[in-house]
């Protein structure tokens, strides 16, 4: 276990390196909040009223502004890693070292976001001290399990890196598909309620939507749980394939470049 | 750069694009469902109300396909080149460019054609022409239209080559390429949505509202002679800066061979 600690270390302090990248991140997003943030605005006021959908301004606001900063949180920038490594053939040192590939794959991808999961832990811990209402064990918890259950989706992914050339355009395509499915440009219980009911335990649903409706207290304690249960099932379905896909990718793995 | 060493890297790059089949399919459907979730996101707010920014349903999504048109035009005929660039500089790798006898900056400008963008940008017109059937627009307006969508592509891609001569200057400078990519999501929105300073500001400073609301301005008939002048005037200006720049900019290049 300490091995995959060390891992975890070595890419939350590589992160921490790039200050630059700290800054354009932070200047994106503040403008993606304040686009979207604008946009219901123009919304509120065209429709001369201070609640849609049950959401006030203020709500919706504080909404828009949680998931985009999730967004930075649960992105699939490293799914592309393991494709790098199967490419160049530098996959095949790490075979050889003494410990799972698959696990090393899960933890790196872990570190690099493990910074961004610490500051967003600080500001609801702080936010949760000066106002905002809800049960901050369970949300720690549901976060926590967001967390592990995207890593394990990105490692999933990373897989196709066996069988594909390049693996850069599946980071697009499951930002894309995040985007739709997560609720990050507008609450999805605003949907008919039906498409509502079929996308609410979604993956993306869960890192995004769910943690920001727990932090503005608008479920039940239940309910957060059942969210949490989703994301440990979804944690059970997405190892499982992945530790199919990488055995199976494996044995396609020719360690050419190596 | 002459038009026989342009038709030469436009055949590799298509030659280049049927190898990578996989990946021109996946990216075009990226591209497809970001417009998708655009039109959805469209929806959602106007079953709240009948205006947005200005805009009713049907200029609102004239607005998205219009910008998913620039967008696919300066990808289908000026990404590739942006592509090279950012690889090349990571890995030391643009000796070989930059000692051909061509002018490297409009050999990385054309540098060839990207068939997804281009199967995207015929969809996105044929999309277009078809909700133009239904509005009363005259032959100038169309006119004007298509002259704007096309000065719009290439004020997209100046500003991208000129994020592409910074990472010259800085270290793992990657992520400043997803700067271009989300402020071209976040504003091709209506610019009456924005505060007059920000408008003012992402009109007259950098043109990035202009790019996309003025062709929606002269469908609309409520476009300002003067701003389509000023406009056509900075994209001008911001060519002859960036060509400069450029230049100034790979004198800082260090190579690894």
């Amino acid at each position: 276990m300490r091995k995959y600690i060390k891992i975890l270390k070595i890419e939350f302090l590589k992160s921490l390196q790039y200050r630059f990248e700290y800054i354009s991140e932070l200047a994106t997003t503040a403008l993606m909040i304040a686009v979207n943030i604008f946009l219901w605005n123009a919304v509120y006021l065209a429709s001369n009223t201070n609640e849609i959908a049950s959401y006030t301004r203020k709500d919706m606001a504080i909404y828009l502004t949680v998931t985009n900063l999730l967004v930075s949180i649960f992105s699939f920038t490293e799914i592309t890693r393991l494709g790098h490594l199967i490419k160049s053939g530098r996959l095949t040192s790490k075979l050889i070292k003494p410990y799972s590939v698959k696990l090393e794959n899960i933890i790196t991808m872990m570190g690099s976001q493990i910074d961004r999961l610490f500051i967003f832990l600080v500001i609801i811990i702080i936010s949760r001290f000066i106002g905002l209402k809800f049960n901050l064990l369970l949300l720690i918890l549901l976060v926590i399990s967001s967390f592990v259950m995207h890593a394990f989706l990105k490692g999933l992914i990373s897989c196709f890196g066996f069988w594909m050339l390049e693996t850069w355009p599946l980071r697009g395509l499951f930002n894309g598909i995040f985007y739709i499915l997560s609720g990050t440009n507008f609450p999805l219980d605003i949907l008919p309620k039906p498409i509502y009911e079929i996308v609410k335990y979604n993956p993306f649903a869960i890192v995004s939507y769910a943690i920001s409706k727990t932090i503005q207290n608008n479920f039940s304690n239940f309910e957060i749980v059942k969210y949490i249960i989703a994301a440990l099932i979804w944690i059970i379905i997405f190892n499982s394939l992945y530790s199919l896909l990488i055995k199976k990718g494996l044995k396609t793995y020719e360690g050419m470049g190596s | 750069m002459n038009i026989k060493t342009y038709f030469a890297l436009v055949k590799n790059s298509l030659q280049s694009n049927f190898a990578y089949r996989t990946t021109t399919i996946i990216v075009f459907f990226v591209s497809f469902i970001f417009f998708l979730l655009e039109i959805i996101t469209g929806f959602v707010y106007f079953s709240f109300t009948d205006s947005l920014g200005g805009l009713n349903k049907m200029q609102y999504f004239n607005l998205i396909i219009t910008m998913n048109i620039i967008l696919s035009l300066y990808e289908t005929f000026c990404l590739k080149g942006l592509e090279e660039i950012f690889a090349g500089i990571n890995e030391g790798s643009l000796d070989y460019s930059f000692i051909r006898p061509v002018n490297s900056f409009f050999y990385y400008i054309f540098n060839g054609v990207q068939l997804n963008s281009l199967a995207s940008l015929v969809l996105y017109s044929a999309l277009q022409i078809f909700l133009l059937s239904f509005q009363d627009i005259s032959i100038i307006q169309i006119i004007l239209y298509v002259f704007f969508i096309i000065l719009g592509a290439w004020y997209v891609t100046m500003l991208n080559y000129f994020i592409a001569c910074l990472t010259f200057f800085f270290e793992r400078a990657n992520s400043l390429m997803d700067i271009t990519e989300i402020m071209d999501s976040t504003l091709s929105k209506p610019k009456g949505i924005f505060p007059k300073i920000v408008e003012y500001f992402f009109s007259f400073v950098i043109a990035y509202l202009l790019i996309y609301n003025t062709p929606i301005d002269i469908l609309n008939n409520k476009y300002s002679v003067i701003v389509l002048i000023y406009y056509v005037l900075q994209t001008a200006f911001l060519s002859f800066l960036l060509y400069k720049f450029w230049y100034k900019s790979i004198k800082k290049y260090h190579s690894t061979s």
